[in-house]
């Protein structure tokens, strides 16, 4: 998921910043979670369009300028400043802090395959998201510390890379598919007379965890998420009640129709609002319905056609369904540039596009945040082609953790630090 | 006296048979596996300890050996595991009114429509059920909802548990929603939570209430 024109300066600070995180790693290690949540608390979005996303959209539209590619041409495209185009009917509507805070991030994990339930062990997602062992997601939303009793969630209708991920230091992914009932666990609702005391639910659960135990001991094949299903449900109903966020606000702003199910494109936007505010998740992973339903092989006379049916299915149209474009926009207008949170939203694929319609071997990542500056780092070529030299996964994750402000540097040395502050 | 003797043996064998019927047939309190499924064992009729020590295997049976292209043994991956353990799967929701039904000898009214929150497959598909922290305080609400009912009307509810009360609704709730036996631990856990976890809420019947709620919450109820 996710590279600059850097400038003189900007290389200096890149270099200063990358040795200093190298350093700090080597000697250090990363730091302990806990050292980062006393200031302004980060979260950590990513929006997820399997089987894409092309580059136009990204910000390198203006690399297909010159021969079409992609049908873009010069009215479709919206020059964002210092470098950045996208599509202007798009993502160029996005919110001017928005814009203004787009650093487009040239990713090369060297896996032009589409990891799905077939593959499960290879692809551009898998290597995005797993680093080893372990799944950057998880490990990002520990390095992020904190006391959030959901540290990490996903919404969509499979899990990250088609498999259920590992849980890192204890802080394990879990699935939202009902905001009514995540609004409940968080104790964001309006209390209600006839449900259960909160702090004697969370003895209650407590004790089924304890009864649980032996079975979960020598069941682990299927039962080991229980555990940290049981110790997420006991945390949340041993917190202090959160701001109210209701239902209502949430289908007013999004639109949801009055549903509480996790069904829409919409509702998974609504969602990452939700457990933002009501339940302080660090990081919320948002991987849109569908197998690889980005994958938009289709050509025509003029080469690929995957920019305008791309662009169809970002704003809904041409019997895509959900527009897409609408609730990432209104999440944008609500949270991005939220006075006492560091909201920062990732949107990506995992394989940009050639203009031959087939897919590449990375990706750029939009990155948008109060700590990123408007730019490029690494992108691609006319042909949808990485430089030599492009950074590869850890670098990009790196990039994120910079702009999450999580100290030390827990992913190694950022070669993006141009475009964080 | 030959044939008093068979007379003895026979009304023996009847009484302990008797005996064996008057258990609850549902109770399943040996694991599947050699003997067969839920097979009594006389010499231990309640269930025995599973620890994880009982997932490794002990007795590795003769099998055929394949090599593989790369030369290796195709066996040599497969996993050290006893049979008839590790087995466990969460109950989908299709299932769960008729569990509750079984349990509570009632419904909560709410299950009807809380298929959203439990990421009920459509009709004819499958999936496999999981439950996050979010679904497990989902469950935990539907059940209080269903032994608030439960615990309404029977005396034996009325009174605050006490070590006594607690310890034979505790084993027998377990033993009814779980199908086996709950070992000491288990009902030391439930009736630590009755007696002393729950001392804030003055409603004998509500104590129980959450007793309740929390058996039904869980694993052993949660899976098959």
């Amino acid at each position: 998921m996710m590279h600059p024109k850097l400038s003189r300066r900007g290389l200096l600070k890149a270099a200063a910043a990358a040795g200093g995180a190298a350093a700090g790693s080597r000697i250090l290690g990363p730091l302990l979670p806990e050292a980062q949540a006393a200031g302004e608390p980060s979260h950590f979005v990513h929006i997820f369009f399997n089987g894409g996303l092309n580059a136009l959209f990204a910000g390198c539209a203006d690399k297909y300028l010159t021969a079409g590619t992609f049908g873009v041409t010069n009215t479709n495209v919206k020059n964002l400043g210092n470098g950045v185009f996208t599509d202007a009917s798009t993502f160029g509507t996005f919110p001017k802090f928005a814009l203004d805070h787009w650093a487009a991030i040239g990713l090369r994990h060297g896996n032009a395959l589409h990891t799905t339930p077939q593959n499960l062990n290879s692809g551009g997602e898998r290597a995005i998201l797993r680093n080893g062992g372990n799944c950057y997601l998880t490990q990002l939303a520990y390095y992020m510390g904190g006391d959030s009793a959901f540290k990490a969630v996903y919404f969509g209708d499979r899990p990250p890379a088609y498999q259920n991920q590992p849980a890192f230091q204890g802080t394990p992914i879990q699935r939202i598919v009902n905001l009514a009932d995540a609004i409940k666990a968080v104790g964001s609702d309006t209390p209600d007379p006839n449900a259960p005391n909160r702090a004697l639910a969370a003895s209650a659960i407590e004790s089924s965890a304890e009864l649980s135990k032996r079975q979960i001991d020598t069941n682990p094949g299927r039962l080991t998420p229980l555990t940290d299903a049981y110790t997420s449900a006991v945390a949340s109903l041993k917190k202090p009640a959160p701001k109210p966020v209701t239902l209502a606000e949430l289908n007013t702003a999004y639109g949801l129709g009055g549903a509480t199910s996790v069904g829409t494109y919409a509702s998974m936007l609504a969602g990452a609002e939700l457990m933002i505010r009501a339940g302080g998740t660090n990081v919320i992973n948002i991987t849109d319905f569908g197998l690889a339903s980005w994958d938009f092989h289709q050509t025509g006379a003029g080469g690929s056609l995957n920019g305008s049916f791309s662009r169809s299915k970002f704003l809904g149209t041409g019997g895509f369904g959900d527009n897409r474009i609408a609730p990432i926009k209104t999440f944008l207008t609500r949270m991005l540039d939220n006075p006492d949170r560091n909201v920062v939203v990732c949107i990506s694929g995992e394989l940009v596009r050639l203009p031959s319609g087939d897919h590449g071997d990375g990706t750029v990542a939009v990155l948008m945040g109060k700590n990123v500056k408007q730019g490029l780092s690494f992108p691609v070529t006319d042909q949808s082609r990485f430089a030599a030299g492009t950074p590869g996964v850890p670098a990009f994750w790196a990039a994120v953790a910079a702009a999450c402000k999580v100290p030390g540097a827990p992913f190694g040395a950022n070669p993006h630090a141009a475009l964080t502050t | 006296m030959k044939n008093h003797l068979c007379l003895v043996a026979a009304l023996l064998a009847i009484a302990v048979g008797a005996a064996a019927c008057g258990e609850d047939p549902s109770v399943l309190d040996r694991p599947n596996g050699p003997g067969g499924p839920g097979a009594p064992d006389p010499a231990n009729p309640e269930d025995p300890p599973v620890t994880p020590a009982a997932l490794q295997c002990t007795q590795v049976p003769e099998g055929r050996s394949y090599v593989l292209f790369d030369g290796s043994k195709m066996e040599a991956s497969r996993v050290n595991e006893n049979v008839g353990v590790n087995r466990a799967r969460i109950k989908p929701f299709g299932v769960l009114a008729g569990e509750y039904q079984r349990v509570l000898g009632l419904v909560p009214a709410s299950l009807a429509a809380a298929g959203s929150s439990f990421d009920e497959p459509p009709a004819r598909w499958y999936a496999e059920a999981q439950h996050s922290g979010v679904s497990l305080n989902a469950i935990f609400d539907l059940s209080f909802e269903g032994c608030i009912a439960f615990t309404k009307t029977s005396a034996d509810y009325a009174a605050a548990p006490t070590a006594a009360t607690a310890t034979s609704v505790c084993t027998s709730l377990m033993r009814k929603a779980w199908s086996h036996s709950p070992s000491p631990d288990e009902i030391t856990a439930c009736t630590t939570l009755a007696i002393t976890k729950l001392t804030a809420e003055p409603d004998a019947r509500k104590r129980w209430t959450y007793v309740c709620s929390s058996i039904l919450s869980s694993s052993q109820f949660l899976t098959f």
